[in-house]
């Protein structure tokens, strides 16, 4: 899974033709082999684009950003972010119009140590559900697969799970990093 | 002065552990879903003083809580009476293991501005009453880079007491105060006896192998007075286009300091708490008024960088930043504070 020229391609197009201002993807990260998310706004700037199965991050988090707000916006969504991507539209917080959107037929992601993640394990909708143009043969959806851990946390009586919450958020410092990384808490930042 | 040093092995520095754990309160890393945490510790076997320094959280939390309790309080119509809070649970003498040397530096750090303007006696009597026990890493990490900031290996006195590995599986146990010289000699570690004169030798040799295998290398001074230059450059709004604003990376920093004041009132009873906050966030800013003075995301980041490495050095002298690259490793955009600052020092002074 590797569309990065496609990428470049497509960014330099939007920039050349005055289609976007801003362009979400993901380069990477200058040391070691992982990427990073970048936010560009120079067309000179395009040929550092890249997306391959380390390309993690959802870049629909970018879209609450003081970068893209109220701008045109191009940017990479593989399926599980075209999902979150639609919900803020279906909520209003984005406006489809000024959105170029390339959806990805996603195969799965790996983490730093190169081992697919457990959710694209489990992935349903592996292909983008919203998108101006598609890199990739869709492979449409899958049956939806209840997890194995919370079959096994349902079964569990409320004190068990009550335990079971404590002792996980044990480990919690409350820095609330998670609902700045979430694209669907988008309250104004 | 000159303070003892000891040669050991792994078993006599294990035996000194196990002493310390039975006699003392004493506080080590303690593994959890594959992070580390200063946890307070019962037997040498629930805790891990060797924990990797990427898996480990910094120490600052037993000096510094997340959240505490200032005042107790009453407000009703006939008046507000102040009630004081419960003990506190850190102030009592206690020891710590297995400490980074980057976050015992932060302690060091963090006490200039705790004994400055304002006195917190609460930081002052934690870390007075604390033996910190620092185990000298023998390999940097990806983000590391303690030994480019104010890092002195000769007189470091961060740490009470150092640990460092020398050839042969010998263990330099070292006091690094006057703290640290007592209380190993009311411990004495199981089987050690004074070092072979070439002690010294062997631990700069093992400094010297530590320090090749840093990825990250940085001229603090050249940062420190470039970035005076650089208050107008574009370079902080470049570097910093991807941050999503988490602030995870203050919450897990072993120098950051910024807190926030909040009372949680229930009818005519409430407690004032004191707790984390982040220069990084929008709202840190935010005025009664509306009037928010640093709206902008690279503006906070302005903040965030030249306090650690401009406005603290002018002050007090050192870098607010102790080098640990634990922002880097928890960041989930993978930003880090070294390439920050080097982006800004190597931008032109010219807007």
């Amino acid at each position: 899974m590797d569309y990065s020229k496609q990428i470049q391609d497509i960014a330099s197009k939007l920039f050349a033709d005055d289609k976007i201002d801003v362009f979400v993807g993901y380069c990477m990260n200058g040391f070691d082999d992982n990427q990073v998310p970048v936010v560009i706004t120079d067309p000179k700037e395009v040929q550092a684009l890249v997306f391959t199965e380390k390309s993690v991050f959802n870049l629909s988090n970018y879209l609450k950003a003081d970068h893209t707000r109220g701008k045109r916006v191009g940017l990479v969504v593989k399926g599980c972010d075209s999902r979150s991507l639609n919900l803020l539209l279906t909520e209003n917080q984005v406006k489809r119009d000024k959105l170029y959107i390339i959806g990805i037929a996603c195969e799965g992601v790996v983490d730093d140590r190169g081992q697919k993640m457990q959710n694209c394990m489990e992935c349903i909708v592996p292909d983008a559900v919203v998108f101006d143009e598609m890199l990739g043969t869709p492979k449409g959806k899958k049956d939806y697969i209840v997890n194995a851990d919370i079959t096994e946390l349902a079964a569990k009586g409320l004190v068990e799970r009550r335990e079971y919450f404590e002792e996980i958020f044990d480990n919690c410092i409350r820095c609330n990093a998670c609902r700045h990384s979430c694209p669907l808490c988008y309250d104004r930042l | 002065m000159s303070f003892s040093t000891f040669v050991t092995d792994k078993n006599g520095l294990q035996k000194l552990y196990e002493a310390i754990i039975s006699k003392h309160e004493t506080f080590a890393p303690v593994e959890k879903f594959g992070k580390y945490d200063y946890k307070k510790v019962s037997s040498l076997e629930e805790c891990d003083p060797d924990s990797p320094i990427a898996m480990t959280m910094s120490v600052k939390p037993l000096f510094f809580p997340r959240s505490s309790k200032i005042i107790k309080y009453e407000a009703t119509s006939a008046g507000t009476t102040i009630h004081e809070t419960e003990q506190d649970q850190l102030a009592g003498p206690r020891v710590i293991l297995g400490v980074k040397h980057c976050d015992a530096r932060g302690l060091q750090v963090l006490e200039a501005v705790n004994k400055w303007d304002y006195i917190d006696s609460d930081f002052l009597k934690r870390r007075s009453n604390t033996v910190i026990f620092s185990t000298r890493c023998d390999k940097a990490d990806t983000h590391c880079f303690c030994t480019s900031l104010d890092y002195d290996v000769e007189n470091l006195d961060a740490m009470d007491v150092a640990i460092v590995s020398g050839p042969d599986g010998k263990i330099y146990i070292q006091a690094r105060t006057e703290k640290g010289e007592n209380f190993l000699n009311q411990n004495p570690a199981p089987g050690s006896q004074s070092p072979a004169p070439s002690a010294g030798e062997e631990m700069k040799k093992q400094y010297e192998g530590f320090m090749t295998s840093f990825r990250l290398k940085m001229d603090y001074k050249d940062v420190n007075e470039k970035m005076a230059k650089r208050f107008d450059s574009t370079a902080f709004e470049e570097a910093t286009r991807n941050c999503v604003s988490c602030n995870t990376c203050a919450f897990i920093c072993p120098t950051c300091h910024c807190f926030k004041i909040s009372d949680e009132k229930i009818k005519d009873t409430g407690v004032r708490y004191k707790s984390y906050d982040s220069c990084n966030n929008v709202y840190f800013t935010l005025e009664a008024g509306g009037h928010n003075p640093r709206p902008a995301k690279y503006r906070r980041w302005r903040q965030r960088s030249m306090h650690k490495f401009v406005y603290y050095k002018e002050r007090f002298g050192v870098n607010l930043c102790v080098g640990c690259g634990h922002c880097a490793i928890s960041c989930p955009v993978n930003i880090s504070i070294f390439e920050v600052v080097n982006h800004v020092a190597a931008a032109p002074t010219e807007v």
